[in-house]
């Protein structure tokens, strides 16, 4: 094919030489492809050349994968960053969130149309990114919309209502729902940025809704405060949710001020530069999201086009 | 009636300390008291002050006209003033430890009964209390029979979960494995799928254009198109580098297919379902495959050297061997906590003996564990990562098979273990090791660990750096 455009670059980490040969055939016609077994390699590269998108294997000798990926967000936060493991690696899967920001936790094996489909989407928002990056300052003035934003917790347990207060500055109003029915009221009336919320609340299951309201609301940044330990559970989280951080409970008031302060802080970047929220485009899920919800919160849903 | 005492009280009317001796000998033949060896003294409050017996009244009677003599005589004179006295107040146990202490051999009186208060209750046979240190004795060993089964039932319970736990553990590490190989397996297997629907394309139009040259059938401007056509595909699709590449896929795709297969193979061979439980085995087979299996404890972690000399088969069970050689790979990964980690396996035959010697540059063993190592239990995992059964199961295994199991190791410089077998199987008769029945006897008194057994090697741990560990009971 005649370069008529520059191809966007890829780089592939995985210690395993035909995992990247194999990555690296099925990429090569739309992407420049480079390839390394090395982790620091890697956060060189990306240092020093415009990375669109890394795909980083997990366990590896030097380095683990979310090592790489927290370098490499450090070096080129715009780069887009996805996981590919073949281990069920709880801590790896809460790393990569908290520590790499991804865009996708991926799974070996996986599917080629799956993964091609993946890489696209994360290119594209490669692009708007680094081309937005070059036309501002990448640090937006502390606005005094920021200071207003509102934080939303779902979730009925008292401890967390608790955690949640102490962590959200003064000038930021709290808002507690006890369901998703009132969930759904708030972020319709107020001017909620960041939502925290569990994704169990005794039977009921928040999950569905949490993934749906990141397709209606793109810059609600979410945190799940949870003590499920459910591994598929939190990687459908990243993948469909685009969950932000994951919170153990219950929560350390110092970490959780923490979060809560990046969280805001993404929320007005989200704010500000609207082509960063498709950094959280989500993946299709294959299952109807929203399943045993009230009529009035699958109304809502419905109305915004999610099903 | 509630104490079991009350079951011992033998309610019979005392005598009175002023009673005449010939009184008294006139109650005894009256009788009406048969169980009975004597009957109490008490003085006016009810106390008992004494005992009188048949024997005694019988010697005393025995002397010509004593009974003239003395028959008006009161009986305090004659009684026992030191009778046993226990109170039905008493703990059933006291009870029992007075009677049977402080009862005169031989056996010719009673024991007397008060109330709480001090007052005369009854009597109390002393052969009633001996039949019922018999029934308490055979309760007692019926429910240490009953807990000693309960433990051994407990145990077999857990060292099930325990090998049901290494299982699992052991089939999910297999099991992520697997996910890599297949992961590019099947990547490639799409690709030249698609590569294979493109080829397909390009064909079908050098068919078309050589068809229409050989038939001279075409318009000139129809092979004009078909030779664009080809040449548009042709930019996509570069037949001789694509199809390189394709080979190359097919290459890679076998190898991953061969790994695979290895994995399924190992595991297969691990659990060796389809050989008998005893056979005559090459050990080296069995240190590769364990490595296979434990293979993701070990990868990225630790390299591995080998220095194999040819072992001659062993008789064994080699699914045991398999499980023990994998739980101290386990365990080496597990005290690797740096990434220089190294586990140097050697085997080598010492006289009738077939031995497996694995060392590792881990944490090593502190001092005051070494000795507790092979006990069931015995773990310094936190709760949850390790029930503390696998080394007293390998040693078990070990020494069931006639072999031995010996440890030598050094803080901060690494463990080295090492497994003998037997070349002709386990000696018939070999009091040393005697195979005992049950994990309570996995700490053999034998399993001394010994400077000379270990120093064999020139590698670090060599005998002046090893803290050499002794295994006592």
């Amino acid at each position: 094919m005649s370069e008529l455009f520059t191809k966007p670059t890829l780089l592939l980490v995985d210690d395993e030489a035909r995992i990247t040969r194999s990555l690296k055939m099925l990429f090569r016609t739309e992407f420049d492809v480079l390839t390394t077994d090395n982790g620091h390699e890697a956060i060189e590269m990306a240092r020093q050349q415009t990375i669109s998108v890394v795909i980083s294997d997990q366990r590896m000798p030097i380095m683990s994968g979310v090592e790489v990926l927290r370098g490499i967000r450090e070096v080129s936060p715009n780069t887009m960053r996805l996981l590919l493991t073949g281990y069920a690696d709880l801590a790896a899967v809460i790393g990569s969130v908290n520590e790499g920001e991804i865009f996708r936790f991926l799974q070996k094996p996986w599917d080629a149309e799956q993964i091609r489909a993946d890489v696209r989407a994360a290119a594209e928002v490669a692009e708007l990114s680094f081309a937005a990056a070059s036309r501002q300052d990448l640090q937006p003035a502390i606005s005094a919309a920021k200071a207003r934003t509102g934080i939303l917790l779902l979730d009925r347990d008292p401890l967390a209502h608790e955690l949640v207060r102490r962590a959200t500055p003064p000038s930021n109003p709290l808002f507690w729902a006890r369901d998703l029915d009132e969930a759904m009221e708030l972020l319709d009336q107020q001017d909620i940025g960041v939502m925290v919320a569990d994704v169990m609340d005794g039977q009921a299951s928040h999950v569905g809704a949490i993934k749906a309201l990141k397709q209606t609301h793109p810059d609600l940044v979410t945190i799940v405060l949870t003590q499920l330990r459910d591994y598929e559970l939190l990687v459908g989280l990243i993948n469909q949710g685009q969950v932000f951080r994951f919170h153990p409970k219950p929560g350390h008031v110092g970490t959780f001020t923490k979060n809560m302060q990046s969280a805001l802080d993404y929320h007005q970047v989200l704010q500000l530069q609207p082509e960063t929220r498709k950094r959280h485009a989500v993946a299709k899920s294959t299952k109807p999201l929203l399943t045993g919800l009230s009529d009035r919160v699958m109304g809502y849903f419905r109305r915004m086009g999610v099903n | 009636m509630s104490s079991p005492l009350r079951a011992l009280l033998e309610p019979v009317l005392p005598l009175s300390a002023d009673m005449a001796l010939s009184d008294v000998t006139d109650r005894f033949q009256q009788g009406g008291f048969e169980r009975m060896l004597s009957l109490a003294v008490v003085d006016e409050t009810n106390t008992p002050v004494g005992l009188i017996s048949r024997h005694a009244l019988m010697e005393l009677l025995l002397n010509k006209y004593s009974r003239d003599l003395f028959g008006k005589r009161p009986i305090r004179f004659f009684m026992n003033a030191m009778p046993v006295i226990v109170s039905l107040s008493d703990a059933t146990t006291d009870v029992i430890s007075t009677v049977t202490s402080q009862i005169r051999i031989p056996i010719v009186e009673d024991f007397i009964f008060t109330e709480i208060d001090g007052t005369y209750a009854g009597m109390g046979s002393v052969a009633d209390v001996l039949k019922m240190v018999e029934q308490r004795l055979g309760q007692r060993n019926q429910a240490l029979a009953k807990a000693n089964q309960e433990i051994k039932a407990s145990q077999a319970h857990l060292i099930q979960s325990e090998k049901m736990a290494a299982l699992g553990q052991m089939v999910a590490g297999v099991a992520h494995e697997i996910n890599t190989p297949l992961g590019y397996v099947g990547n490639n297997v799409q690709m030249a799928q698609e590569m294979l629907a493109q080829i397909q394309v390009l064909l079908q139009e050098y068919e078309q254009l050589f068809d229409g040259l050989v038939n001279q059938t075409a318009e000139p401007q129809e092979i004009e198109s078909r030779i664009q056509s080809i040449a548009s595909i042709r930019e996509d699709f570069d037949v001789v580098s694509d199809l390189a590449d394709l080979t190359e896929l097919f290459q890679d795709t076998r190898f991953g297919l061969k790994q695979i297969g290895e994995i399924v193979q190992s595991l297969k061979n691990f659990a060796r379902v389809d050989r008998a439980t005893t056979d005559r085995v090459n050990l080296i087979e069995n240190i590769e495959t364990a490595l296979t299996v434990g293979q993701h404890h070990l990868k990225n972690k630790v390299t591995i050297e080998k220095r194999f000399e040819l072992l001659p088969d062993v008789p064994c069970a080699p699914s045991q061997i398999n499980q023990v050689l994998l739980n101290i790979f386990t365990n080496a990964a597990h005290a690797i906590t740096h990434d220089r980690g190294r586990l140097l396996i050697r085997t080598y035959v010492r006289g009738e003996f077939a031995c497996i010697s694995i060392e590792d540059n881990g944490s090593g063993i502190p001092e005051e564990h070494v000795a507790r190592i092979f006990e069931p239990f015995y773990t310094t995992k936190k709760v949850g990562e390790g029930t503390g059964l696998g080394l007293s199961i390998s040693y078990r295994i070990i020494k069931d098979h006639g072999g031995d199991i010996r440890l030598a190791t050094k803080e901060g410089i690494g463990t080295r273990f090492e497994i003998s077998l037997p070349i002709n199987g386990p000696a018939v008769s070999n009091d040393d090791n005697e195979i005992t029945e049950g994990i309570d006897s996995a700490m053999a008194p034998d399993a001394q660990i010994t400077a000379g057994m270990l120093s064999p090697n020139q590698d670090e741990l060599s005998e002046d750096t090893t803290k050499v560990g002794s295994v006592q009971a």
